[in-house]
């Protein structure tokens, strides 16, 4: 697959989490909204803002919390499963997440990052 | 022949309107044209009324006058004009009285009045009539009490021996050099223009005119001074005639893998190619074919990811590459060995060493100073030495040739210089892209652009840095024009901006579809013979080429790769040479019409890979036959013999 070289973007943050498989930066704490999740390999954090992320078509999905419209979500770099974004929720209550991202702990790691010296000073 | 009458004053000198309409009335009923001539028209038949007497056409001058029935000027302004030319200072004070209440300003008939005397006074002193050269310091300059440091100054120049010795003293160049001319040039701007013409005012509009037409020409890249262009039809370089790199002139598929990057030595004698496999290709630039040979292989080695970044020192010596994945270092070839020649001893020195190196099999770190003065194919490494975890993906150098920045997204920001290697870091700046910019004063600063689409400075000679600008999306790659005033950025999503540093405000927005939505890493790259050209690298397979500051914000393409266009690079000297890197492992020499098409005749020739297409903005059916004809790249004959060894 012949590709020119990809952008990849980097959120900063203190905590910074990545891709697992190829330590791809993919979001930070700042961004993270809730631990509560589950998925397929276990736990899930729900995230805001994530990048470097490759979608698929829509898929409509039961969950526990309901009928939702989801796409799955990879690594742009090396095309591992990372989790999925809520395009849409059926009911009302569920209609937070759309938009954000749900990325499987197991898959992604956590590691140290930086604050902003020009921001965060 | 003038008749005395004004025409109509349209500059705001209200004072003068009662007056100057009753004349213009006048003027109209005294005309021979029928219908009178409108405002427009009168304001025209003085231009060239102006034009004519400027160059001495009297004759024509006169019958302009009275077939027109139009005075070219006030005829107190003019009766002035002649004294002045003739010296007749006292007539010419006299029609200053008349023409008092015409000035712009009140306050300046006191100086119109002291520049007369002052050039009289001169005039006097040139002739050697002190006497009456003192008469007119003492009764007529000193009485106005105008500019009395100026009044002193002259009244040493008495002391002066000879005209000559006047002229070189006071840098007055004399009265037969024009300056009665310079004179009248002067005193006009005090003068509303409807009473006196600016000088040569036709020629200057029409020279507006011509400068008007250059900047909106799409493809001007010539030296064409505004003078030598044709008034007789607007000017626009056409596609193919112009000095533009309309043309594909070579194709060139020595490498295997996608050409991520290209970067033109300054002296534009040498092209560098980063591919993805690790491979960075020297090329030579043929003085008159602009025909590009391979000249140097070197290889960073197939686990870094490819060539991220290439950047060529100032000097066009020494070439810095940095890799895609996270490398903690970056390797610096010394492509042309300095101009003074080490001695004897140090040579032989190295040529041991690399001896050495070869037969141990393992690659040495050989000390700077056999590396950089000759021209081995052994790269220097720089890194702070530090965690595997380290990654420094994009450089610039410093004016000096021997300091450089590195810096990557993981946080690295470091300085270095080729003797001492790591030198200083900035901490905690995630950097996407680097330049260096110098100012006026001689102080380098590096510009770097980071991952919250900030453009920063950083001086590491006094460790102060500020923001110059704050993008609304990431900012992929960046670039400097010539001149160091203008940084195209490509923004996520937005295409490029072209950002001015100075100032600080964004000064145009190139639209590219292709440019930024894909999220590919591609560079653009100014150039043209004034810097006034955008080419940018896109994923439509395509180079799209702006003319910046041009009415038109369309870009021109350059299509013929079947692959993303990753990078471009403009020739600094051959200023109609444009090289394109793409997906598809070639690299493609665009041309002038007339010179592609030549090098594609001897191409053929000599059975290379021929280019017959490129025409604008349509791909050619014929390119995906080309590459299959190519021929075997080690038997090139134009190929350096020090070639250099794959690692």
């Amino acid at each position: 697959l012949t590709m020119g070289r990809h952008f990849i973007q980097h959120l900063g943050g203190d905590r910074v989490f990545s891709c697992s498989n190829c330590d791809c930066p993919l979001t930070n704490r700042k961004e993270l909204v809730s631990t509560r999740f589950t998925g397929a390999t276990g736990r899930a954090f729900l995230f805001n803002r994530v990048v470097n992320l490759e979608f698929s078509g829509i898929h409509d999905r039961m969950m526990l919390t309901g009928r939702h419209l989801v796409r799955d979500v990879s690594c742009k770099k090396c095309k591992a499963k990372l989790g999925w974004i809520y395009e849409f929720a059926i009911e009302e209550g569920q209609k937070y997440k759309e938009g954000k991202v749900i990325l499987e702990r197991a898959l992604i790691n956590e590691s140290e990052g930086f604050p902003d010296p020009v921001r965060d000073s | 022949m003038e008749n005395g009458c004004l025409n109509g004053v349209t500059n705001g000198n209200s004072g003068n309107h009662a007056a100057s309409t009753a004349e213009a009335a006048a003027a109209a009923a005294a005309s021979a044209v029928s219908p009178p001539l409108n405002e427009r028209s009168l304001e025209t038949v003085r231009l060239i009324g102006q034009f004519l007497r400027e160059l001495g056409l009297s004759h024509s001058v006169d019958a302009l006058v009275q077939e027109s029935g139009c005075a070219l000027e006030n005829s107190a302004a003019a009766s002035f004009r002649r004294h002045v030319a003739n010296g007749d200072w006292d007539a010419a004070e006299e029609c200053m009285q008349s023409l008092q209440s015409l000035v712009t300003e009140a306050s300046s008939a006191t100086e119109i009045a002291f520049r007369l005397c002052e050039q009289r006074y001169m005039e006097l002193l040139e002739a050697g009539d002190y006497m009456g050269a003192l008469n007119v310091l003492r009764n007529r300059l000193t009485p106005l009490k105008f500019n009395t440091g100026r009044v002193h100054e002259l009244s040493t120049y008495i002391m002066c021996s000879d005209a000559e010795e006047l002229h070189r003293i006071s840098g007055w160049p004399g009265s037969l050099a024009g300056t009665r001319e310079a004179l009248l040039d002067q005193l006009q701007q005090f003068f509303p223009p409807a009473v006196m013409l600016p000088p040569r005012r036709l020629l200057s509009l029409l020279d507006e005119a011509v400068q008007y037409q250059l900047a909106k020409c799409r493809y001007h890249n010539t030296d064409l001074p505004v003078a030598e262009v044709s008034l007789l039809a607007d000017h626009a370089c056409s596609r193919d005639s112009a000095e533009f790199p309309a043309r594909c002139g070579q194709v060139a598929d020595q490498h295997q893998d996608e050409v991520r990057c290209c970067q033109f030595s300054p002296d534009g004698r040498h092209l560098a190619t980063g591919c993805k496999d690790g491979a960075v290709f020297i090329w030579r630039v043929d003085d008159l074919t602009l025909r590009l040979s391979v000249a140097r292989r070197y290889h960073i080695g197939e686990e870094r990811g490819g060539v991220a970044c290439l950047a060529w020192s100032p000097d066009s010596r020494l070439l810095l590459c940095c890799a895609a994945e996270d490398s903690s270092d970056v390797l610096v070839w010394c492509v042309s060995p300095p101009p003074l020649l080490p001695p004897a001893s140090a040579a032989a020195h190295h040529h041991s060493l690399l001896a050495e190196s070869h037969l141990n099999g393992a690659s040495v770190v050989v000390n700077s100073a056999s590396v950089l003065s000759g021209g081995s194919s052994e790269p220097q490494r720089f890194s702070r030495g530090g965690t595997p975890e380290e990654s420094l993906t994009t450089a610039a150098w410093f004016p000096d040739s021997v300091h450089f920045v590195a810096g990557g997204i993981r946080g690295q920001f470091y300085l270095f210089s080729l003797e001492a290697g790591y030198r200083k870091s900035w901490d905690f700046i995630r950097v996407v892209a680097l330049a260096t910019r110098t100012d006026r004063d001689g102080n380098t600063a590096a510009l770097a652009a980071d991952s919250f689409g900030r453009v920063r400075q950083y001086r590491f000679d006094t460790m102060q840095d500020e923001t110059l600008l704050q993008e609304d999306g990431s900012i992929i790659a960046m670039c400097l024009s010539r001149d160091q005033q203008v940084a195209a950025l490509n923004v996520v999503n937005s295409g490029l901006r072209l950002w001015d540093l100075q100032h600080r405000v964004c000064l145009q927005r190139l639209a590219g579809p292709g440019i930024s939505q894909g999220g590919y890493c591609l560079h653009a790259c100014f150039g043209g013979l004034t810097g006034n050209f955008l080419a940018s690298g896109s994923q439509d397979n395509c180079a799209h080429v702006w003319r910046i500051g041009g009415a038109d914000s369309q870009p021109d393409r350059l299509s013929g790769h079947s692959g993303i266009v990753n990078s471009v690079a403009w020739n600094p000297q051959h200023h109609g040479m444009l090289v394109t890197a793409s997906d598809d492992c070639t690299i493609r020499v665009w041309l002038p019409t007339a010179r592609a098409l030549s090098a594609a005749a001897t191409d053929h020739g000599s059975g290379g890979t021929a280019a017959t297409d490129g025409s604008s903005g349509q791909a050619s059916a014929n390119l995906a036959s080309s590459p299959a004809t190519h021929s075997p790249s080690d038997s090139n004959p134009d190929e350096d013999d020090d070639d250099g060894i794959l690692e």
